[in-house]
């Protein structure tokens, strides 16, 4: 029998315990009062759901609370303090320590997860979708809270106490974005649960309200800003710590994070379909089905260990409860789906291929073909363990590159012919007449690029794709902006297109950034030794090894190397940790370009301090990545702005597409 | 000749690394659960004492075979890290040792498919990164490329599951959707317009 609570030996651990249980026991009759009042339609009864969230909310945040007190105040009679902080540590490595292990992160994520239906419970409205949406919230937070509550609780009583805890995991204090990344994920990855429990209800209720359409894309797009935000900033993440230079390793758990986006990325797109057109319905309930359950198979691989990765540093029992949960949705999604879609059958026309919906459906075809190639090569190891009994096959970047670098290419040719093509159908030689300029200026940007040397197709091509798409924008832009007197104008009344045209534009500069900084990456290592008589040259840059030296930090050392290239002082470190004492950490000394970046990583340092032995590396346009990705946040941001609804109706045929 | 027996020389102290007894080599040539356990901790410590001693490049390369050697190394996996790193990015003292076996065999004029095959015999199909399209793995490459024409066949039957659809008239075109609307037509039975 699980022992959740001792009164004697913590008082703080105590109170975090009973305010989980609390939350529990909320979570349970919101639960059966969203129920009863979805089938007897009764308000009251829903009222009274909807007001459970509220305490929910609340003792989860106290429980939260509870546990950020004991991290700072080292109480080591908490056991999830005990377990992973540490006095010696800084403080801001006391508050990351409340999501660097299983027990807080999941608690966290309860604690988001319950933060979102507070939001959904004030925003929700009366309507037949209302119960069976706070139900379905009420079922994740059953799921999690029950969770953090009981088998991952971080309260539970300590066997023996401890005069300082066992500090956090040492490769995740090696760095700020600790305080970043899991807090943007989670947010991505809870933020989808509200859009899923909208698509239960719309299922259960059989009907989509003009509201549902509006919300979940809202809803969505939220998450989708995050998922993007945390998964480019984990990229960066390891290009600032691990040492090697690069950002994306097709790692399992960076692919689980992955996928949620694919599947989000399709379905932001072909609600665009039902918003205007009324079509996609049971399409699109599929995909936030299948995407919200994506994030918690990837949970599922991030936490059963069935999955080599970076990432694997957290077991423990939640694995197959993990699995359990999944197999839940799948299959009362998929039941629902396959009970109810008859009830969402689309009424309206079928569109041409050629029409922006055959552009956003063709979208769709390659964002799930990506999603199941990446699923497929995430779990084809594991299945080949399940058959032959070992570990007997590993898929590595060369088989997710043969098939991402195609279908990348793919996305962003359709991504430059959407906004030309008008709803419904397009009339062949109108389009013909509109993609002229642009197909001309990407074979244009090609052959300058070829020009000046460059040689490889996969960059030729992005090179082409990334002209193709900012002169289509850019003609869009200047024809809208003609028509509607003013840029300005046009800006002000649309600024959920030009919120997608800046994203889009976003994504050019980050495909840029990827395509030159994966080709054209230079690697090159050497011994440098102190008080050399003359400068190593590499890569074409001078290297001088002008000191070592050793510094304390109380939670660990630092072997400090201080190298001038060309010049210019890098300091690049090796950290160890009191927790790891033969553990090294590489801290690079980045100098970031607009043109390339110069990265200096120690790998070995002489005891005796007279040599160090180095890696450089010069990779061309990484920091494009990182700005892309913002302007990408941001434009998703601007879309999220609403005009007044008169400019809204008149957009369609006052603004009309490049084809008309 | 001499590099020949060079790799012959070669292979067994690459076994012998890391290795505690005979009991461990044993493993280790065909990967079995143990495998698994060997924690990368191991494989870190082992980084650690190669620390003290820097170890040199054995050959010179020219420019294209260099190329290849480091193609070679980023589709090896470092079989005693957890990480899923290849030998080209593991600090370990066996990816070390991998390396510059590749770099050795290179010299020695055997193919790409030769050396993974060197490796995967001693190693196991676990360090391959590049899985080979024999076997199995065939299922792992076509799926996607099925999966690809699959669901352009299902959007090709879908966008034509009508016949072309008729060119929309003016009056439909000023008329914007209204999901109200639509939603109450469905509940009177009526049709669009």
């Amino acid at each position: 029998m699980l022992n959740l609570i001792s009164f004697q030996s913590s008082a703080l651990g105590s109170l975090g315990q009973i305010a989980l249980l609390g939350a529990l026991a909320f979570t349970l009759a919101g639960l059966a009062l969203a129920f009863v009042g979805g089938v007897r339609a009764d308000a009251r009864v829903v009222e009274a759901a909807r007001r459970a969230t509220w305490a929910v909310f609340a003792l989860v945040t106290l429980g939260i609370l509870v546990l950020l007190v004991a991290l700072l105040k080292d109480d080591f009679t908490v056991r999830y303090v005990a377990e992973h902080s540490m006095r010696a540590s800084p403080t801001w490595i006391k508050i990351t320590s409340l999501w660097g292990a299983l027990e807080g992160s999941i608690l966290l994520w309860a604690w988001l997860l319950s933060g979102f239906a507070f939001i959904l419970s004030l925003t929700l409205r009366r309507d037949a979708l209302r119960p069976w949406a706070l139900g379905t919230m009420f079922v994740s937070l059953l799921f999690f809270v029950g969770l953090c509550a009981t088998i991952a609780s971080p309260f539970t009583p300590v066997s023996g106490l401890l005069a300082d805890g066992r500090g956090p995991n040492p490769a995740l204090q090696n760095h700020w974005m600790m305080a970043v990344h899991p807090v943007l994920l989670y947010l991505g990855f809870v933020g989808l649960s509200v859009p899923f429990a909208y698509a239960v209800a719309a299922l259960v209720t059989g009907r989509l309200s003009d509201h549902w359409v509006v919300v979940t894309r809202r809803w969505t797009l939220v998450a989708w800003v995050f998922l993007t935000a945390a998964i480019v900033a984990g990229g960066w993440w390891s290009y600032e710590t691990l040492g090697w230079g690069g950002y994306w390793a097709w790692d399992p758990v960076e692919n689980a994070s992955f996928i949620p986006w694919l599947l989000t990325t399709a379905f932001l797109h072909s609600i665009q379909i039902q918003e205007k057109r009324g079509l996609m319905r049971s399409w699109n309930v599929w995909l936030i089905v299948l995407a919200y359950s994506s994030t918690v198979l990837g949970t599922f691989l991030n936490r059963s260990g069935i999955v080599q990765s970076v990432h694997a540093f957290a077991g423990g029992p939640v694995g197959p409860v993990f699995l359990g949960f999944l197999a839940f949705l799948l299959i009362v999604g998929i039941g629902l789906a396959a009970w109810r879609a008859p009830a969402l059958r689309d009424e309206a026309e079928v569109p041409a291929p050629i029409s922006r919906e055959g552009a956003f459906l063709a979208g769709n075809w390659l964002f799930l073909v990506f999603a199941f190639m990446v699923l497929l090569g995430t779990l084809f190891p594991t299945f080949v363990e399940a058959v032959q009994g070992r570990r007997d096959a590993s898929v590595g970047p060369a088989f997710y590159n043969a098939f991402a670098i195609p279908l990348g290419l793919g996305l962003m040719l359709l991504m430059g012919v959407g906004p030309l093509l008008p709803w419904r159908r397009a009339d062949g030689q109108g389009l013909m007449r509109a993609l002229v300029p642009l197909l001309a200026s990407g074979v244009g940007a090609a052959l300058i690029a070829f020009v000046f040397g460059i040689r490889a197709t996969g960059v030729l091509l992005t090179i082409a794709l990334a002209a193709y798409n900012i002169v289509g924008l850019g003609l869009l832009t200047a024809r809208a902006a003609r028509q509607s007197g003013g840029l300005g104008r046009t800006l002000q009344a649309q600024p959920r297109r030009y919120g997608a045209y800046t994203a889009h534009i976003g994504l050019v500069v980050l495909a840029l950034g990827l395509a030159f900084s994966g080709a054209y990456r230079q690697d090159a290592q050497a011994t440098l030794n102190l008080r050399a008589a003359a400068p190593i040259t590499l890569l074409h840059e001078q290297l001088e090894l002008t000191g070592l030296r050793q510094q304390d930090r109380g939670f660990g050392t630092s072997a400090i190397a201080s190298v001038s290239i060309d010049g210019k002082p890098f300091e690049a470190r090796l950290n160890t940790y009191v927790q790891a004492p033969g553990t090294l950490f590489p801290a690079p000394a980045v100098r970031y370009g607009a043109l390339g970046d110069t990265y200096l990583v120690v790998t070995s340092i002489d005891p005796k301090g007279q040599w160090a032995s180095i890696r450089l590396i010069e990779s061309p346009l990484v920091s494009w990545i990182w700005w892309g990705t913002l302007i990408i946040c941001l434009g998703a941001g601007l879309t999220l702005v609403s005009p007044a609804r008169p400019v809204l109706r008149a957009a369609p045929a006052g603004l009309a597409p490049a084809t008309d | 000749m001499t590099g020949r027996m060079g790799i012959e020389v070669l292979a067994p102290s690459l076994l012998a690394g890391e290795g505690r007894g005979g009991g461990a080599v044993q493993q280790r040539t065909r990967p079995s659960r143990t495998l698994r356990l060997l924690p990368a901790a191991l494989c870190l410590l082992l980084s650690f004492a190669h620390a003290a001693a820097p170890t040199t490049p054995p050959a010179t390369l020219a420019p294209a075979q260099e190329q290849r050697a480091v193609a070679i190394q980023r589709n090896l996996r470092c079989p005693l890290c957890d990480t899923g790193e290849s030998i080209a990015e593991s600090r370990s003292d066996i990816s070390i040792k991998m390396r510059s076996s590749v770099r050795e065999q290179i010299v020695d004029g055997r193919s790409d498919s030769e050396i993974y095959t060197f490796f995967s015999q001693r190693y196991g199909n676990f360090v391959l990164l590049d899985p080979p399209k024999t076997g199995r793995n065939l299922l792992l490459w076509s799926a996607p490329l099925l999966a690809l024409a699959g669901g352009g066949a299902v959007l090709w039957a879908f966008l034509r599951r009508k016949g072309t659809a008729a060119p929309a008239s003016a009056a439909q075109d000023a008329e914007p959707y209204d999901s109200y609307l639509d939603q109450v037509r469905r509940d009177t039975g009526g049709g669009p317009g």
